[in-house]
């Protein structure tokens, strides 16, 4: 089963490293002294606020992905048995039919490349940028049964805890 | 991942066995015949044919050329009903005649899942290792830091390295890393493969643990043939008593049953009842430890208990169980009647992986020889070793597992212990294995089947309480004599037994579990669910042509092959006679007092079983027309 | 035997893995079968793009139409108790449908602990239960 990157909103504190540590990766800076203030590449995270709870929104791999479909140039394209949607930057022409297709807002328009971007996983990382840098675990990489599996559990324990008259 | 591993089979088998070579580490798959699937269906068939063909004469059983087997069967994984049990097998350090052992629980259906129907391990690995088999893929892993732990230590050891709850382990304890000869081996902690020392195999191979995970597909060829067949099999169970018991009391249940007919074999077999008995009834640990009523994958009985000590000087303790054969082991032939100790003791036994069976039998044994003045205090440790010490029981428990002191020669069993000091007598054994269940002095058809069986004396090889519910015209139409039915004849007893020997081999073959398989107080009902419905969930899911006949004829195949590796040891119809005592000793009290084997009658009995099964009378081997009718070798 | 059930009727196959409803061993003898729960306000519905998930009227169950489902598994990420998962063979959301009115985990559960019922009648069972439970705390009164 592959691993996505799935979000706790409870766990969220909106403090936005996440989003931090994609732009200084796509930008290849490692340090955020070096960050300079004229540089703001385009995100391929957004966040959004619904009644003061935070949504982080990442590109969801999707296995028959809208995006993929309505590419022209094939610049997007499943990876890894369909694992994996891959957006390769040099093919891409920045039609934009990708995003206009994306529930998710997964693919931004970058006015200055002409191209549009996406999220890679950072395939070459053991686990992405934004997952290392979120402080409390909202964002994960886990397997998709197992991120399910975990749910469960969590569930089960409270239910186990208060059972109540049954006891 | 997924429906990849269907080769040949439509369904059932996952089509591949996993052969390890720890010696030089080389992992092999090899594909599952069909022909040696239709010939031997999978778990016990699998283990014993493979013993018979890559096993040579008089090996060494410690030896790095023993083979430890781990074999599922055809519907382990299936929604069939008690699908849930694994097969261990491999040549016995504590007998040195073919060894299996047969356990519930979870792993055999995981195995299913990860691709395989069995796993055959070899060699001797150089340092301590355990294998990882993960859908379809294997690898040998370093155990340094798991050496020496207890088995719920290495299983909380092994789920924390691998980062996974769900994981299903086969692992050996101290015991087996000393290689005490009855060392065994415990699945996810509660079941354990317990006879014949199949943990002193692992130890001997360096070899800590057996780990599988998997989410692999079990197909099943014709589902709505499947559905209804299992659904008729499932009605089967839902009326019989013996699933409300179980259920209510687990194996425990049969305190009561010893207790009533006078069959303990308590006191080392010196005694047929106990005093005290109430207070470790199955109803007595029911009420005073039962935690949950558990049970097996896919189970409708729920036969296994969760207990807890939660006073006195054992709290906390939590374990599974007991079971009878704790009770039995640990309580009647120790003579020990304190619940508390016997489920203290069981504990143990299960923590450091030691055959409780052989391991309350080695240490009765001592107690008699202790009190008969044949072993002195200092040669037991200073010991006060009479019946009935349960902290003593405790402590030999300990020192088993350690080979320290005394437990050096206990970690030996029976047989080598009667050899040693010279003291046969009071060894309880037929062929090593320590004589469980019951008392046969005054069942002679039990005493057959415990002592022709062939792992060594064994209550479940056989069915022999067949006799006590079928009708003299059932008797007659299958056994050929009325006199079948009557508990008092020895009549056809012999045919008898040899039948249900093939039988009830076929649950071992499938990894379907007795307890919801031939509980029935109907004879018909022995061959309805036991041959035809068992017959009709194997074709529906495998898709392999099966008659219930040639199904039948399975389990007597199966059943000469481990005969012949037996007689390839050396071992011919002298070794098929319950122990001396039994001849020699009165049943002493209970209902059965006076009771005795008559060597004459006997000698009928096992005539008439040879000839049931065509082996030759004077010596029991197979005959070569049997052998050729069966296809074998 | 439920996982076993669930799995056979969706997929002829027995794999756990597959299975829509799981028991989570909590240790010591606790053990919790999870399922949908059947939401009033599902979260899954809500999120899903292209209307994969949806309310069938007749079984009043959310479920899932395989061929509008993409795999995002956006709902896996939003369902409170993980009841939705992606299956393992076909990649397309899996979640409990009542197996059309006649659960089998229901129908085949040894011990009778899963129970096909509405919040109401639950809610008065437990009432009934712990009226039961006060008394016997408050003792003769």
């Amino acid at each position: 089963m592959e691993r996505k990157i799935f979000f706790h909103p409870e766990r969220c504190l909106a403090c936005l490293s996440c989003m931090l540590a994609c732009q200084m990766k796509s930008m290849g800076i490692s340090e955020v002294r070096n960050l300079s203030r004229e540089q703001r590449p385009r995100h391929r995270m957004s966040i959004t606020f619904d009644r003061g709870t935070p949504w982080v929104w990442v590109c969801q791999h999707c296995l028959s992905a809208p995006c993929v479909e309505a590419c022209v140039s094939g610049s997007l394209r499943r990876e890894d048995g369909g694992k994996k949607i891959f957006h390769n930057l040099e093919n891409c022409v920045g039609c934009g039919s990708c995003v206009l297709v994306c529930p998710y807002g997964a693919l931004q328009y970058d006015e200055q490349e002409k191209r549009v971007v996406k999220c890679n996983l950072c395939l070459e990382e053991s686990v992405p940028p934004c997952v290392k840098a979120c402080q409390t675990r909202a964002l994960v990489y886990q397997e998709v049964n197992s991120f399910a599996g975990e749910k469960k559990k969590k569930f089960a324990q409270d239910l186990g805890r208060n059972r109540g008259a049954d006891r | 991942m997924g429906k990849e591993t269907m080769s040949i089979f439509a369904g059932g088998y996952a089509g591949k066995i996993l052969y390890v070579n720890l010696t030089d580490g080389s992992i092999e798959k090899r594909p599952l015949e069909r022909d040696f699937a239709l010939k031997y269906i999978g778990g016990r068939g699998f283990s014993s044919r493979i013993l018979w063909d890559e096993l040579e004469t008089k090996t060494d059983p410690l030896s790095p050329d023993n083979r430890l087997i781990i074999a599922a069967g055809p519907l382990n994984g299936t929604p069939t009903p008690s699908a849930s049990r694994l097969v261990v097998a491999a040549k016995s350090p504590l007998t040195g005649i073919l060894g299996d052992t047969n356990s519930g629980g979870y792993f055999s259906p995981e195995l299913k899942y990860s691709g395989f129907d069995a796993i055959v391990l070899r060699g001797r690995s150089s340092s301590p290792v355990y294998l990882w088999v993960r859908d379809g893929k294997a690898e040998l892993r370093s155990a340094k830091h798991l050496w020496g732990h207890k088995i719920s230590e290495t299983n909380h050891l092994l789920k924390e390295e691998l980062g996974d709850e769900d994981i299903h382990i086969c692992a050996m304890g101290p015991a087996g890393e000393n290689l005490v000869r009855y060392a065994c081996v415990i699945t996810d902690g509660e079941g354990a493969g317990g006879r014949c020392g199949m943990g002193a195999v692992m130890g001997s191979k360096n070899l800590k643990a057996v780990v599988v995970r998997g989410s692999q597909d079990v197909g099943i060829a014709d589902p709505k043939r499947f559905k209804e067949a299992v659904d008729a099999y499932r009605q089967t169970l839902e009326g019989e008593v013996w699933t409300d018991v179980l259920r209510r009391l687990g194996t425990a249940n049969l305190v009561a049953h010893r207790q009533k007919l006078g069959i303990w074999g308590a006191k080392n077999f010196q005694r047929a009842t106990i005093e005290g008995w109430e207070k470790i009834s199955g109803e007595a640990f029911r009420e005073r430890f039962l935690v949950k009523v558990m049970g097996c994958m896919g189970c409708m009985v729920r036969c296994r208990r969760y207990s807890a000590i939660k006073e006195g000087p054992f709290a906390p303790t939590y374990t599974k169980g007991p079971e009878y054969e704790s009770i039995n082991s640990l309580g009647a032939k120790p003579y020990i009647t304190d619940p508390a100790i016997i489920l203290r003791a069981h504990y143990l036994c299960d923590e450091y992986g030691i055959d409780e069976q052989t391991a309350g039998s080695s240490i009765a044994m001592a107690m008699e020889l202790y009190e008969r003045g044949i072993l002195t205090k200092e040669q037991v440790d200073g010991v006060e070793l009479v019946f009935g010490n349960g902290e003593a029981l405790l402590h030999f428990i300990e020192k088993i597992a350690y080979r320290r002191g005394f437990g050096d020669l206990l970690a030996d069993g029976t047989k080598i212990m009667g050899e040693r000091l010279k003291a046969d007598y009071y060894a309880i054994h037929v062929k090593g294995l320590e004589v469980d269940a019951s008392d046969p002095r005054s069942l002679p058809t039990r005493a057959l089947t415990y002592a022709v069986s062939t792992r060594g004396s064994c209550h479940l090889r056989g069915f022999p309480y067949i006799d006590e519910f079928i009708k003299p015209e059932e008797a007659k139409a299958y056994f050929g004599t009325e006199a079948v039915s009557n508990l008092e004849s020895l009549e056809g007893k012999g045919k008898m037994v040899a039948w249900s020997e093939n039988w009830v081999t076929i649950p071992n073959l499938m990894g379907v579990c007795i307890f919801a398989w031939n509980r029935s107080r109907s004879f018909p009902m022995l061959i309805r669910r036991g041959l035809e419905l068992m017959n009709e969930i194997f074709v529906a899911t495998t898709g392999l042509p099966m008659t219930k006949e040639e199904l039948y004829h399975c389990g007597e195949r199966v059943y000469n092959v481990e005969k012949l590796f037996n007689v390839r040891e050396g071992f011919r119809r002298e070794s098929d006679y319950p122990p001396l005592r039994f001849f020699e000793e009165e049943l002493p009290d209970g209902p059965g007092k006076g009771s005795k084997l008559k060597r004459e009658e006997y000698d009928q009995l096992l005539d008439e079983y040879y000839e049931a099964r065509g082996w030759d009378q004077k010596t029991g081997i197979p005959t070569p027309a049997t052998l050729k009718a069966l296809g074998v070798p | 035997m439920c996982e076993l059930i669930c799995s056979f009727h969706h997929h002829q196959v027995g794999n756990p893995g597959r299975a829509r409803i799981r028991v989570i061993a909590l240790g010591q003898g606790e053990d919790i079968p999870v399922t949908c729960l059947n939401c009033e306000k599902p979260p899954c519905l809500d999120i899903c793009p292209t209307g994969a998930l949806y309310r069938d009227e007749s079984v009043g169950m959310v479920l899932v139409q395989q061929d509008l489902c993409i795999g995002c598994a956006m709902c896996v990420n939003v369902c409170p108790v993980g009841a939705v998962t992606l299956d393992l063979v076909e990649g397309v959301a899996a979640k409990c449908d009542l197996c059309e009115g006649d659960p089998q985990c229901v129908a085949y559960c040894p011990a009778k602990v899963l129970k096909l019922t509405d919040a109401g009648q639950f809610a008065k069972y437990r009432m009934k239960e712990f009226a039961k439970f006060l008394k016997c705390q408050v003792g003769e009164n």
